[in-house]
């Protein structure tokens, strides 16, 4: 929306007249004038509107025989503006007004330009039909004139102010979507830094403990069974980010497919949480299932991904808890189930909560170093779980105070 | 003669294990490992360390609940003047073009390792070089 210039100083006016020569006799005739042009003034609206919306510009926008009425007269208020005699701040701001109007409503300027050029055909009429001193009516032609130039620049000043500043927020949007894409290719760029550094560390632990077995370094067979375990869990972790990486590129080009049939989470459920229980009691952090208690009826859903933002959240609470507990459960409405994954861990500071969501943001965070894996697994979550038509929330009170990870599936209606 | 010792500052389990068992079997070097930044400074300053082996981004690493980085880390050991000498290998995984001339830049470092470090003898061969440079 544009935000409009109101005003011309007085200054730019004076000069304008001063440049036209319009002095205080110019007034005076016009003074005189106003009688004798005053019952004119409505002719010349009528004449005008009956001309000018044939206007190929003015034809989009004048319509309506009220709205016609209502700028005949203030067409008519305009042309006594001209020959009141007072050509003071006021009169100089409406003049001003109209000429932003005109680019307000669209209207190109050759537009207001011809108009012009009809009333000022019009007046120098009445001044032919009306004055018959030969020396009075040469004045009046002459300063006619100059009044309409007068009010013609000033129209044109608003307009061209005015298409500055339109021009200038169109500039200053073109910037900003610039500078938009200028940080989302940076973002890219650190992101593509942070992958391969990502990469390169686990794949250091598979390269380097396989050439210590090769090398024959071990002093046992069991250190060698050691050593490729090692070797065997880093190639595990090299993959889960691969998968990460091939899942976001997917997303990022539309091709990640979410399916929503109807699926029962019951199994699903049972099936993870045994899964991560391996994890949890190598921590010693208890796993609490609440969801036994409870009947969940069926959703819709896409059970494979489903299984993917749980194994995603539930891990990530288990990892980030060192000691305490991991506690899931479920709550049932008309239309959502919501499902909560609530840790004792470590936390996540305030204003480092939102980012956790974005792609390109926390893939370099120091917690997830300590912890492993891509730090891409919420980011996809939140795609999932918004493609299966749910939403997904992440709470913690701060550094220290746990992880509260809240996320809904709708209930399958037939 | 007396072993050599090297300090590993480095945040991964598993790569401090490697760096064990080619440095101390394979090199015959004394291993330290930490990431406590005071305690870096202590060992570095007792005169125990001959060369640190240094990893820049680092998870654990902590000088009075300051969270510091490898270059951190490497500035406070150039800042001291009575360890400043000590050789310093940077081993991390940051491998964008254009990162090995910054991190160099910015620790002092008189070597430099890209991951993945899995080549035994081009890390003790870098190790000895650095070594015998000092001496």
């Amino acid at each position: 929306m544009l935000t409009l210039l109101w005003h011309i100083s007085m200054e730019t006016f004076l000069e304008i007249k001063q440049y036209m020569h319009f002095s205080e006799e110019d007034v005076a005739v016009l003074k005189k004038l106003g009688p004798i042009m005053q019952p004119h003034l409505k002719e010349m609206a009528e004449r005008f509107y009956a001309e000018i919306p044939k206007h190929p510009e003015a034809f989009k926008v004048f319509s309506g025989q009220e709205q016609i009425d209502r700028l005949k007269q203030s067409l008519q208020r305009w042309g006594a503006g001209l020959f009141a005699g007072v050509y003071d701040e006021r009169y100089v701001q409406e003049r001003y007004l109209i000429g932003h109007t005109h680019v307000r409503i669209s209207l190109p300027q050759k537009y207001m330009i011809s108009a012009m050029a009809l009333v000022r055909e019009f007046l120098h009429q009445v001044i032919n039909q009306q004055l018959t001193e030969v020396s009075f009516r040469m004045q009046a032609h002459i300063s006619v004139d100059k009044i309409l130039d007068l009010d013609l620049s000033l129209m044109c000043e608003a307009y061209f102010n005015a298409s500055v500043q339109a021009l200038r927020e169109i500039n200053q949007k073109l910037e900003e979507s610039n500078r938009k894409l200028l940080e989302s290719s940076q973002f890219k760029s650190e992101f593509l830094a942070s992958t391969s550094h990502e990469l390169r560390t686990p794949l250091s632990s598979i390269l380097g403990f396989i050439r210590l077995v090769l090398d024959g370094v071990c002093q046992s067979r069991e250190e060698e069974i050691d050593l490729l375990n090692d070797a065997f869990h880093a190639a595990e972790h090299l993959l889960s980010i691969v998968n990460d990486l091939l899942d976001v590129a997917r997303i990022e080009a539309g091709r990640l497919e979410v399916q929503c049939r109807r699926m029962e989470a019951q199994p699903i459920l049972k099936q993870v949480i045994s899964l991560t229980s391996v994890q949890a009691e190598q921590k010693s952090v208890k796993l609490v299932d609440r969801t036994d208690s409870i009947t969940l009826p069926a959703m819709c859903g896409d059970p494979e991904r489903f299984k993917q933002v749980f194994i995603n959240i539930i891990g990530n609470a288990v990892k980030f808890t060192d000691r305490g507990s991991v506690t899931v459960s479920a709550r049932v409405d008309d239309r959502f189930v919501e499902f909560k994954v609530q840790d004792t861990g470590v936390g996540i500071a305030k204003e480092r909560q939102a980012e956790l969501f974005e792609k390109f943001k926390q893939v370099d965070s120091s917690l997830k170093r300590r912890h492993g894996g891509s730090g891409l697994g919420l980011a996809i979550s939140k795609y999932l779980v918004e493609r299966m038509g749910g939403r997904i929330q992440l709470h913690s009170d701060g550094l220290g105070l746990g992880t509260t990870v809240a996320f809904t599936i709708p209930v399958y209606v037939q | 003669m007396k072993k050599q010792s090297v300090l590993v500052v480095e945040d991964n389990a598993l790569i401090v294990k490697f760096y064990r068992m080619v440095l101390e079997r394979q090199g015959g070097y004394e291993v330290h490992t930490t990431e406590d930044v005071e305690e870096i400074l202590q060992l570095v300053r007792s005169g125990k360390i001959d060369l640190v082996i240094l990893d820049i981004s680092l998870s654990n690493a902590h000088y009075h609940s300051r969270k510091m980085d490898g270059i951190e880390i490497a500035g406070m050991i150039r800042q001291d003047p009575a360890i400043a000498h000590i050789p310093i290998l940077v081993a991390t995984a940051h491998a964008m073009e254009g990162d090995r001339e910054k991190i160099i830049a910015a620790t002092g470092a008189n070597g430099y390792l890209e991951k993945p470090i899995y080549d035994s003898r081009k890390l003790i061969s870098e190790v000895e070089t650095l070594l015998s440079a000092k001496e």
